[in-house]
């Protein structure tokens, strides 16, 4: 009987059976649910990757691997399989002209095998099958063209320069989205594309994995253990392999020196010979051209000889005809004295006659004057004295004429010696014109004779210019022998010294050349393998501290309900002890009451939680993770726990309830409990705000301080669920603030963009062109990815130097928590991002080391540690790197700004079009992205706020459940009296609304801490979490608890109205 | 002139799934104003179903009720919450006190609500509580709470008095004194007053007996010969 009275009870109060049943289910729910789910996305992860057989050992050696090695590796014990496999970088540029980083790998046979999304498989190594995370179903067909910013070196590595998408895959050698790092392009992996082997054109493997038989369970100790034990086996094969190759390598390396060296002998011989010809050549040459120079300047003296010659020929002819003309000249002279003297000879004769005639008529007269005088004597005229003296005088006279006369005569004699003597000279001048014309003559033919020379001389001047041209080109011919050999000379030397340098670095190479590095890496290399434990984990961490608190509750619930029933049932249990039953059969109700309903709740919790919250959670991760469903796991132990955890919480507090009530005696029982007596609380105490209270509102604050339990069930639920809220809102801010965090205080920048290669950067004038409509300013940085040297390992950071550190500001803000600006690193300084400080314990004033990819080493002193929420950055000076490294940083990234008004992606479309650009990020992209992606934690933020808004019906339902039935007889008094539906819920619910304002606020407090809990249990590789809540997610989260609450309110308004108002007529029992 | 409060052939079925019972048929009785009337019946004879229907705690299934000209009997919920709050004041059998307040306060509970209630302190002084006004109800004696109901209706100032075994949970003595002070209240204020009760002896000091038997009225007499509370016996 007691048993139908116990259904019977629960029928009638099948609200508040309801309630515990709920709450149980909740909180069992809650607790097996998020339990459970790291194992069953554990297994499922492992079933996937058993599946795919995922590689136990990836094998690495700095000089790739060969078949044989391959072969002697799948010998090898409990090897199910080893696969060499080749994967290169490469860069593939898209239709929008972005180029992005490929990782190539071949498809392998019987490890990491792939999941086909779409498409098929290749069938000719033209083809290829790619991510299916990157690429789209619509792109199958299309090409991936290997870009024109590849090294050939690169491109080597390819048969083709385009590949056929087939398909599209995911792989479980990624199973995260993380693709990993490159030194090509950004430096970032965006996806991975599979050819066959015959695809690539590599002559070893660059990789072998090996899976083993044995599968064991994901990151087990028992995993472990047996990695452990093969461990120094596999090391010392991987080695001994390396070590084979190397000296086989070694052996080919001399044997190709030695025979450059022979070749490079030979060739010497031969250029020698060559030369040796050519300088032979050459000399003769030379001698040629001194005899050429003698003959010539034998003939140049010969000729200026003649020259001579005839220049004295010219010179005596002309002294000759000078003497012709002299002697003409006297000859003249000579005739024209004849002349003159036979002038002077006919004058002479002429005067002789003269003379003559003269004389003889003076003496004629003399004689007539001696006749006269004779006469003039004769005739006495005269007296003869003077007579005498005249005939003196006439005698003298005489005498003198016959002196004339004889001179006379000699006179005539000499004259005619003369004229003898002048026919003489007539004769010799006559001679002498003869002899005269007879040397003109002669002149005029030797004249004749130079002239000929002459003409003979300027041919031979000729002849002698004309050979000082063949001369001296062959002079110029000559020396054009010379330079070309000497060049020759010197190339040749050039080309020896060349090829001996060759093979002398090819030995010192050989020398140096170290036994290739290998490495036996384990699955913990794989960066999804990796991240997937520790997300698992944060599952694992939320669900330590979500259930404990939904137990507490339903142990609130479960007791202040049985408290209720109990007190309700007060007659009855004290007619049932009067009818004889014993203390444990009542008990027994109660406990099948509670019990029941635990048990109910906790199965139908079990189930529910086990199936609902793994799903969702792992819908949520699968935006992360790219690995099949969800396979549930029944996990028994959990079943039993939760369902004695739950079976504990409600019968413990059901005993608890009863044990008071069962212990007094039936009469007592039967007798009416005095209710509650009011009690002044400390409020009246203040009668300054007492008096102003409404007395209605002086019920409601008595109510609230009369029944401790329920105001503390009220206030820990209220404000479990309000801190549910907060933790939820907050999960979400914290996360999705991570993007915009970062994208609007720490990298303010609008978009990134990157240049091809340092020398391309001297184009800036370009892009002040281009960028003039969109930008108002950028600077340049280098940026790459660098290892830091950690404990036990390197961790890749991303390395940022700016160019100009002074002009960061509005673009790069470096600053801690607090805000305060961090100066940039100067020369041997960094600043690192707080995770690294966090995770690696690292602080201000410690050094740390950077190894670079070719080995180079930095070693910096931390000069403070910065605010940063997305990826691990690590800031450096320009100088510090330039003096470490070496060399200068690479420049390439441009942190551009955007005018406010400005379209970011005209912008970047328009970057894109310059040439020397190979990408373009734009940072609101990038946000949009991350915040897509946690978008993810919606999911969680909504079945937070599911199970809230379940923990505040719950509680808020029980409450007022219990607060109506207890009240019942007031409440039925108090509509007698004739309040209105409105003011009666008021009355009733005003201690509900307060409870809740309570709840909430202290829910807020209590958010704050859940909220800080579960953060520090969520640790995710990629992003640094900023522990933050927004204000507004308070607002939201008290709101939405009162919003709860009133919806509660208004359900139970439709109970209020169901109170009978006859029950005030009824007696207490 | 029609009486002051009047029921008119009302019959009440009470359903409960596919059980009907009958609790009162064929009810007609008339009451005038600032009469004391006490309604009398065993156990089950549908007493507290009039009461219930004439305070406007629950509905009719067919006749008429009026008070002082209106129909109550046709009321909707609200007006029927408006008639509770103005017209009638209810003391109750287990006197239904708010715990939570004093005795003034759970005065004033029903004062607050009125259109022209009476001072709360006042009404208290009237039934004899001037000394307990700050005392809760599990400070009071029985009578002493049962006396602060009665104020707690009067305070409202209303029309008709009801009251449903106002001595049931009363010693004797203290049972006699709250009938006098109802009895007075009504010779005094010319309040209409109802005490609803299965002890025939107060029938004697009520202006007119209702006799209730069986869902139906049985008898209505106009008392003419009145006792004083204080002389009767039981």
């Amino acid at each position: 009987m007691i048993g139908k009275s116990t259904l019977r009870e629960i029928k009638a109060s099948f609200g508040r059976y309801l309630a515990i049943l709920a709450i149980v289910a909740l909180g069992v729910s809650i607790f097996a649910g998020l339990k459970s789910t790291k194992p069953q996305m554990l297994v499922s992860v492992q079933n996937y990757l058993e599946e795919k057989h995922f590689f136990d050992y990836r094998l690495l050696s700095t000089w790739g691997f060969e078949q044989e090695d391959v072969e002697v590796f799948s010998q090898q014990e409990g090897v199910f399989s080893a696969e060499g496999a080749y994967s290169f970088d490469i860069l593939y540029e898209d239709n929008t002209g972005n180029e992005y980083v490929l990782k190539a790998h071949s498809l392998t046979e019987k490890v990491n095998l792939l999941e086909l999304k779409a498409g098929r498989m290749p069938d000719t190594d033209t083809e290829c099958v790619v991510d299916a995370s990157l690429f789209t179903e619509e792109q199958i067909g299309e090409k991936i063209v290997l870009g024109d910013g590849n090294t050939l070196e690169d491109l080597e590595n390819f048969k083709y320069r385009e590949y056929t998408i087939v398909g599209l895959v995911d792989s479980s050698y990624y199973i995260q989205f993380e693709r990993g790092n490159t030194s090509l392009g950004n430096g970032k992996i965006a996806g991975f594309m599979y050819l066959m082997e015959s695809g690539f054109r590599s002559e070893y493997y660059t990789e072998i994995f090996v899976k083993f038989q044995d599968d064991f369970e994901l990151y087990s100790e028992a995993y472990k253990e047996f990695l452990e034990e093969k461990e120094p086996v596999w090391e010392q094969l991987v080695e001994e392999r390396g070590d084979r190759r190397f000296a086989d390598t070694l052996q080919e390396a001399r044997d190709e020196i030695a025979d450059a060296r022979k070749e490079l002998e030979e060739e010497r011989a031969d250029a020698q010979a060559e030369l040796d010809d050519a300088k032979e050549q050459l000399e003769e040459a030379k001698a040629k051209l001194v005899n050429a120079r003698k003959e010539l300047t034998e003939g140049e003296q010969e000729l200026a000889d003649a020259e001579k010659e005839i220049a004295e020929g010219w010179k005596e002819i002309a002294e000759k005809e000078q003497e012709l003309v002299e002697g003409e000249e006297e000859l003249l002279k000579n005739e024209q004295e004849v002349l003159t003297m036979e002038q002077e000879i006919a004058d002479g004769f002429q005067e002789w006659y003269h003379n003559e005639y003269l004389l003889k008529q003076n003496l004629e007269e003399l004689s007539q004057q001696e006749s006269q005088i004779e006469m003039a004597l004769a005739a006495g005229l005269m007296t003869p004295e003077y007579a005498a003296i005249a005939k003196a005088q006439i005698a003298d006279g005489k005498a003198q004429i016959n002196a004339a006369f004889t001179e006379l005569y000699t006179a005539l004699g000499e004259l005619n010696n003369g004229k003898n003597q002048l026919e003489e000279v007539k004769r010799q001048i006559t001679d002498a014109k003869a002899e005269i014309q007879d040397a003109r003559k002669q002149l005029a033919d030797a004249k004749e004779e130079l002239r000929k020379a002459e003409s003979e001389i300027a041919l031979s001047k000729q002849d002698i210019v004309d050979g000082w041209a063949d001369y001296e080109d062959g002079v110029a011919e000559y020396e054009d022998g010379v330079a070309e050999y000497e060049e020759g000379l010197v190339e040749f030397q050039a080309e020896i010294a060349d090829a001996e340098a060759e093979i002398a670095d090819a030995e010192a190479k050989i020398a140096d050349l170290e036994a290739p590095k290998t490495f036996v890496l384990g699955r913990n290399t794989n960066v999804g393998y990796v991240c997937f434990e520790s997300d698992c984990s944060i599952v694992d961490g939320i669900a330590n501290i979500f259930p404990v608190f939904f137990f507490l509750v339903a142990a609130l619930v479960c007791m202040t309900t049985m408290n209720r029933m109990v007190e309700e049932q007060r007659t009855q249990i004290g007619v049932l002890k009067a009818l004889g039953y014993g203390r444990k059969t009542i008990m027994f109700k109660y406990i099948f009451y509670s019990g029941s309903a635990a048990l109910i709740g906790s199965v139908v919790g079990f189930l529910f939680g086990t199936w609902f919250f793994p799903k969702v959670i792992w819908s949520a991760y699968g935006i992360m993770y790219d690995v099949s469903g969800l396979e549930y796991v029944f996990d028994g132990w959990m079943a039993v726990i939760s369902l004695a955890a739950s079976l504990l919480c409600c019968i413990g507090t059901t005993w608890l309830s009863c044990r008071y009530e069962l212990g007094e005696v039936a009469a007592q029982l039967m007798r009416p409990k005095a209710p509650k007596a009011g009690k002044r609380v400390l409020l009246e105490r203040i009668p300054f705000l007492w008096n102003r209270l409404k007395f209605l509102h002086k019920v409601t604050v008595r109510n609230i301080f009369r029944y401790k339990k329920r105001f503390f069930m009220m206030v820990i639920g209220i404000s479990g669920c309000t801190a549910l809220l907060v933790t939820g809102f907050g999960l979400k801010d914290s996360v999705t603030n991570v993007a915009n965090q970062q994208f609007q205080e720490i990298h303010y920048y609008d978009i990134n963009a990157g240049y091809t290669e340092v020398s391309a950067i001297n184009e800036t004038k370009e892009l002040a062109q281009t960028l003039a409509p969109f930008s108002d300013g950028w600077i340049y940085a280098a940026e790459q990815a660098i290892d830091l040297e950690i404990k036990n390992g390197v961790k890749t950071v991303n390395m940022i130097i700016l160019q100009d550190p002074e002009n960061m500001d509005g673009f790069l803000s470096l600053h801690d928590k607090a805000g305060n600006n961090i100066a940039y690193p100067g020369e041997g300084e960094v600043v690192i991002c707080r995770k690294l400080s966090e995770i690696y314990g690292l602080k201000t004033g410690d050094m740390i080391t950077l190894r670079e990819e070719d080995g180079t080493v930095l070693q910096v002193c931390i000069s403070g540690v910065c605010e940063n929420y997305i990826y691990s950055y690590i800031y450096l000076h320009a100088d510090t790197y330039a003096k470490q490294a070496g060399v200068i940083p690479e420049f390439t990234s441009v942190f551009i700004n955007l005018k406010e008004d400005a379209d970011a992606h005209m912008a970047s479309a328009a970057l894109m079009g310059l040439e020397d650009i190979s990408s373009v990020t734009v940072n609101a992209d990038m946000m949009d992205r991350l915040n897509s992606m946690m978008g993810s934690i919606d999911y969680i933020v909504l079945v937070i706020v599911l199970c809230a808004a379940a923990l505040a019906f719950i509680v808020l339902y029980n409450l007022t459940n219990i607060n109506i039935t207890e009240r019942i007889r007031e409440i039925a008094t108090i509509k007698v009296l004739g309040f209105h539906r409105g003011e009666t819920a008021a009355y009733v619910f005003r201690e509900n609304t307060i409870l809740s304002l309570i709840g909430a606020g202290a829910g807020l407090v209590l958010g704050y801490f859940m909220h800080q809990f579960v953060m520090s249990k969520v640790v995710v590789d990629m992003v640094s979490f900023d522990v933050y809540i927004k204000p507004v997610s308070y607002i939201y989260s008290f709101l939405l608890t009162l919003i709860f609450a009133w919806l509660i309110n208004r359900i139970m308004t439709f109970k209020l109205e169901r109170v009978n108002m006859a029950e005030s007529l009824k007696s207490v029992d | 002139m029609s009486s002051f409060v009047r029921f008119e052939n009302v019959k009440k079925v009470y359903k409960t799934g596919e059980v009907e019972i009958q609790a009162l048929h064929d009810v007609s009785f008339e009451i005038e104003q600032g009469e004391f009337c006490v309604i009398v019946g065993a156990s089950g004879a549908g007493k507290t179903t009039i009461l219930n229907i004439l305070g406007g705690m629950d509905t009719l299934s067919e006749g008429k009720v009026f008070l002082d000209g209106q129909e109550v009997s046709r009321f909707n919920k609200k007006r029927l919450t408006e008639y509770r709050r103005h017209d009638v004041g209810f003391v109750f059998q287990f006197y239904n006190l708010v715990q939570n307040l004093t005795a003034l306060e759970n005065v004033e509970l029903a004062a607050q609500i009125c259109k022209q209630p009476l001072p709360a302190a006042q009404v208290l002084q009237d039934v004899g509580l001037e000394h307990r006004l700050n005392n809760f109800p599990s400070q009071l004696s029985g009578g002493e709470q049962q006396r602060v109901a009665i104020a707690r209706a009067l305070a409202k100032n209303p029309k008709l008095l009801l009251c449903d075994e106002p001595t049931g949970a009363l010693d004797y003595a203290t049972g006699k004194a709250v009938l006098k002070l109802l009895q007075n209240m009504c010779r005094n204020t010319g309040k209409t007053v109802i005490v609803i009760t299965h002890n025939q002896a107060l029938t004697a000091m009520a202006d007119r007996i209702i006799t209730v038997k069986s869902g139906t009225v049985v008898k209505t007499i106009k008392n003419e010969k009145i006792v004083d509370v204080n002389d009767i016996e039981w």
